[in-house]
């Protein structure tokens, strides 16, 4: 098992999506950065542009986790790409859905718990007859208990 | 008179005696499956709320008047003598043997001809669903998606074809209403039909 951080370690900056089978994006959620740096985002425009390249960075490893994905079985891939300091992991549901963790720590286990959590979270909504497949996810509920997870698995 | 299943009148034992001895199928593929059916009624009536409560009121109306007959080949339950007889075999026995559901009946008048029946929960129905502001929204109860109005009408229909003649909505409904209020379903006797039926006493 591996140890887990140490209490108060920062994790930096952090960014989930939901894409669905066909590329379009259906949730996304900026976590920043954790504990102490939490309230202290860079004013306006800097915040804007890592928010930018975030995206950026996810969409282009959208071909690797196909890539991916059709070497495993497994639903979590784990770690599909780098960009700098950048780690992109990703998790691809039954469904076709992909699930991407951009982080700038490596810790496998952390993510793997997270996006455990998040696919329990993910099937309720999809559970829900009013759902459409490719909708966006616009529930506060869901948006809450990710945020939770995420706080639970980077503290 | 025919006996019943169990000694005197225990439609709780019974109910639970009932479902215990049904073929049960899995309870998500019956939650999804009456999803879809929702689903497809509203996208079916281009999403009129009304007509579609009204729709689901039908079909259920027509499966109540079928299962009315399975219910009573299983339970050989005897005759019912007043309409809280027949409420309470509806609610407690019909409704734990089809669906296993707990409910229990409250608030009844003086003249025992209006009760209401209090769930636990519609999870058979309800669980995972969320119904999206646009059929819930608005002051008019009418203009409310009625989720489990199905329900309502295999009560009237199964009722109905027995001779009784009811009344059956929710007037509690979690899904679009308050959800620490549950679901309450009010039945309320309207009349005795009249025409023969070929059940024995």
């Amino acid at each position: 098992r591996r140890p887990r951080l140490a209490h108060g370690a920062m994790v930096g900056l952090a960014t989930f999506m939901i894409v669905s089978k066909e590329d379009v994006p259906q949730y996304e959620c900026d976590f920043g950065a954790s504990g102490a740096q939490a309230a202290g985002y860079a004013p306006g425009g800097k915040k804007d542009d890592a928010a930018h390249l975030h995206q950026f960075v996810m969409h282009a490893a959208l071909d690797f986790v196909d890539e991916r994905a059709w070497e495993t079985n497994a639903m979590n891939l784990k770690l599909v790409d780098r960009f700098n300091d950048l780690l992109v992991y990703a998790f691809v549901t039954a469904g076709g859905t992909r699930f991407l963790l951009l982080h700038d720590q490596r810790n496998e286990e952390n993510v793997r718990n997270f996006f455990h959590d998040v696919h329990e979270l993910y099937l309720k909504i999809l559970l829900n007859p009013f759902h459409s497949p490719r909708a966006p996810i616009v529930d506060e509920t869901f948006d809450a208990r990710v945020r939770e997870s995420a706080k639970r698995h980077f503290p | 008179a025919r006996s019943t299943r169990v000694g005197g009148r225990n439609p709780e034992l019974a109910g639970q005696a009932a479902w215990v001895a049904t073929e049960k199928v899995n309870a998500e593929l019956f939650t999804l499956t009456y999803g879809a059916l929702v689903r497809q009624v509203l996208h079916d009536c281009e999403d009129r709320v009304v007509e579609a409560n009204k729709k689901l009121d039908e079909m259920g109306h027509a499966m109540g008047c079928r299962l009315v007959e399975d219910f009573l080949a299983k339970t050989n339950a005897r005759k019912c003598l007043s309409f809280k007889e027949s409420a309470e075999t509806v609610a407690l026995v019909g409704f734990k043997m089809f669906l296993n559901l707990e409910c229990s009946l409250e608030n009844w008048n003086d003249d025992e001809t209006q009760c209401d029946v209090r769930f636990e929960h519609l999870d058979p129905f309800t669980a995972f669903v969320e119904v999206p502001d646009r059929y819930k929204s608005g002051d008019d109860e009418q203009s409310k998606l009625k989720y489990c109005q199905v329900l309502c009408g295999a009560a009237r229909g199964a009722l109905e074809s027995v001779g009784v003649r009811v009344e059956c909505h929710f007037v509690k409904d979690a899904l679009v209403g308050d959800p620490s209020e549950g679901f309450v379903m009010r039945l309320e006797f309207m009349e005795n039909v009249e025409d023969e039926y070929p059940f024995e006493d």
